[in-house]
């Protein structure tokens, strides 16, 4: 591990009781299985994964919005994990959200200098007699007039609520900003607007930030790592040039091939029917490698080159026959 | 073109009645599909592209006012049809895929259900319907078709229910299919496998596709022409290849822009500023016009007409004379 990192996840597990277990019997499920990595101080790290994958349930643990069931969140050397909620305030304002759908995570009674004040005041950072300047700079840094502070957020179009949205969240210098799916209810050209605006607040403030998304697209524009989680485990980890051109894991194999305009490397059928296995890899069932080990034991993340890890038994075999490095991104 | 069009419209307008006014999102479109032909219909929400389609579906709530200067489908007047000749239309010649495939069942019915009733509405009787389900479900990529026939809905994933539903499109051979993003709840690897599995029935279906989505890269993949809606109104029309290569309206060029900058290698997104305008209160001239940073002071002063030949149209000033 370099030394740079702001928070460090070890062995995180967060499980759900699921439904539909036997009588009086409640059987966890964990959505979060296992996971270890760690978000570096002023970089965007993209965790990507279909629904489902636990890529949620991950970012809203590491802001303990949800209590795991075992592992660690270090942040700044303090373990969040077992911490209560008064132990927790002190971290809450340096651990920001940004949610999908801006209209829900507002308070409609609210207008939008109320919203942006809330913060403030909760955790007592900023005089009242200041609270209005620091609104007005904080609707500047996002881009929006000051004339906006009065209205109600049904008053704004979803691009604007957005803008608000990533402002209550910069508003207290947070050190990590977590936006899931900020940009995927968003029109398209608006969502562009956005995606700048997180690049320009990053750049302007050694931000970092966690990006939640289920488009390789908007991650490949936005992140400097990513992460590809599949049904609670990460599978594979890197530079994003590393996992674009050269992805080693079979399943962020088929997710990079969706970025190239030529179908003929889409896996073929349906076959969401074999549900993942449990003692194995989860991709077992639906791996076009899989062998009898596969089935057997789950394979740990192991680092395959400087900064890339996988997890994946045939890692050595299933190099990609030809690098895409078309797919590579100039930065 | 040459072959007669499946489907013609021509002015198409719809008009929701609303307390205090009236709103109209379709804002004059003409449409023409040849036969086979995948036409993608392009916008951001609010655009109007979803009501183009259940308008051409009448499809629409009670306090919608639908009119046209003509609608012809297969040769046939739509414009005399009334409501029960039209209903023998729907669900028969005319079908649509939704965006929530899940929701497009009925949840207390087996799937076997859904197909069979499809292939009593194609052939008028249900004579050897379970083995045409099974071969349908096979040729759209579903495993264990017998299987599958004894779910019910909420037991599929979202994929395996688009998969069923093009499954039975494809068993009921309608001459137009409208697909309202009908990949944009799935995951990518999913999408691109339904993506593909349109591209390979084009060919079997000998149907015509109206593809409305808001991705440009999909409609790339998949579409042999583009509109590309804006407000109500479509701005551009051309073959894919054209429209993405040489763009002429700024809104397209906007799109195309940050379509491929996602695609491809850009530092920084082209941005399209401001956003969509209110259609209440619509602003005077071209309705992107306050967005548009090619804005000439005429465009703020009255709608320019559609320029171009009948291959590839736009409505801007810029494209004038050309």
């Amino acid at each position: 591990m370099t030394t740079d990192a702001l928070l460090e996840i070890e062995h995180l597990v967060v499980s759900f009781p699921r439904r539909g277990g036997d009588w009086g019997a409640p059987r966890l499920f964990n959505a979060v299985d296992d996971v270890t990595l760690e978000i570096r101080v002023g970089e965007v790290l993209g965790l990507v994964g279909e629904s489902g994958s636990g890529k949620t349930t991950l970012a809203k643990a590491l802001l303990r919005l949800y209590r795991p069931s075992a592992g660690r969140i270090l942040f700044e050397g303090t373990d969040l994990a077992p911490l209560g909620e008064r132990a927790l305030k002190p971290y809450r304002r340096h651990l920001q959200m940004v949610f999908q759908d801006p209209i829900s995570s507002f308070n409609p009674r609210h207008t939008v200098a109320e919203s942006l004040a809330i913060p403030l005041r909760l955790h007592r950072l900023c005089p009242k007699s200041k609270i209005a300047r620091r609104v007005d700079e904080t609707l500047a840094r996002v881009g929006l007039s000051p004339r906006l502070r009065d209205r109600f957020p049904h008053e704004l179009s979803g691009g604007q609520l957005q803008r608000v949205a990533i402002g209550r969240a910069l508003i207290l210098s947070p050190r990590l900003l977590v936006a899931d799916e900020a940009v995927s209810k968003l029109d398209v050209s608006v969502r562009a607007q956005i995606l700048n605006l997180l690049k320009d607040v990053r750049q302007a403030n050694g931000l970092s930030i966690l990006f939640v998304t289920h488009d390789l697209h908007v991650a490949r524009y936005l992140c400097d790592r990513i992460g590809v989680m599949y049904f609670g485990k990460l599978v594979e980890i890197g530079r994003t040039e590393d996992v674009l051109v050269s992805p080693r894991h079979p399943y962020t194999q088929a997710l990079v091939d969706t970025l190239k305009e030529d179908d003929a490397a889409i896996p073929d059928g349906e076959t969401a029917m074999a549900p993942p296995s449990t003692t194995g890899c989860r991709y077992a069932s639906r791996c076009a490698h899989a062998i009898a080990r596969c089935v057997e034991a789950h394979p740990e993340l192991v680092e395959i080159a400087d900064g890339h890890a996988t997890a994946c038994w045939r890692w050595r075999e299933l190099a990609p026959v030809e690098p895409n490095f078309d797919l590579a991104h100039e930065r | 073109m040459s072959a007669v069009p499946v489907l013609e419209v021509r002015d198409l307008r719809t008009r929701f009645e609303l307390h205090g006014g009236s709103l109209e999102v379709v804002r004059g479109v003409d449409l023409s599909l040849a036969p086979g032909e995948v036409l993608g219909l392009i916008g951001e929400s609010g655009s109007g592209k979803t009501m183009t389609g259940l308008s051409i579906l009448r499809l629409l709530p009670p306090n919608a006012r639908v009119s046209s200067a003509m609608a012809r489908f297969g040769g046939q007047n739509l414009l005399d049809l009334s409501e029960a000749d039209f209903e023998a239309l729907r669900g028969r010649r005319m079908a649509m895929i939704f965006q929530n495939p899940v929701g497009a069942f009925n949840p207390a019915k087996r799937v076997a259900w859904h197909l069979r009733e499809i292939i009593r509405r194609r052939r008028g009787n249900t004579n050897g319907w379970a083995g045409a389900a099974g071969a349908a479900l096979s040729e759209v990529g579903i495993p264990h078709p017998e299987r599958v026939l004894r779910l019910y809905p909420h037991q599929l994933s979202g994929g395996m229910a688009q998969r069923i539903l093009i499954a039975m499109v494809m068993a009921l051979e309608p001459d137009l299919i409208i697909a309202d993003e009908p990949t944009t709840n799935l995951d990518n690897i999913v999408e691109r496998q339904i993506v593909r599995l349109f591209r390979r029935l084009r060919g079997r279906l000998n149907a015509s596709f109206l593809f409305i989505t808001h991705d440009m890269a999909l409609a790339k993949i998949l579409c042999d022409r583009i509109a590309v809606m804006y407000a109500g109104e479509i701005v551009e029309i051309g073959p894919t290849r054209e429209l993405f290569a040489a763009p002429r309206h700024p809104y397209t060029q906007g799109l195309v822009a940050t379509a491929m900058a996602l695609q491809g290698r850009a530092t920084r997104l082209k941005e399209i500023s401001g956003e969509l305008p209110n259609l209440a209160a619509p602003p005077p001239g071209c309705l992107f016009a306050p967005r548009c940073l090619q804005a000439l002071p005429r465009c703020r002063e009255a709608a320019p007409p559609a320029y171009g030949d009948g291959v590839h149209r736009v409505r801007c000033y810029l494209a004038e004379g050309t």
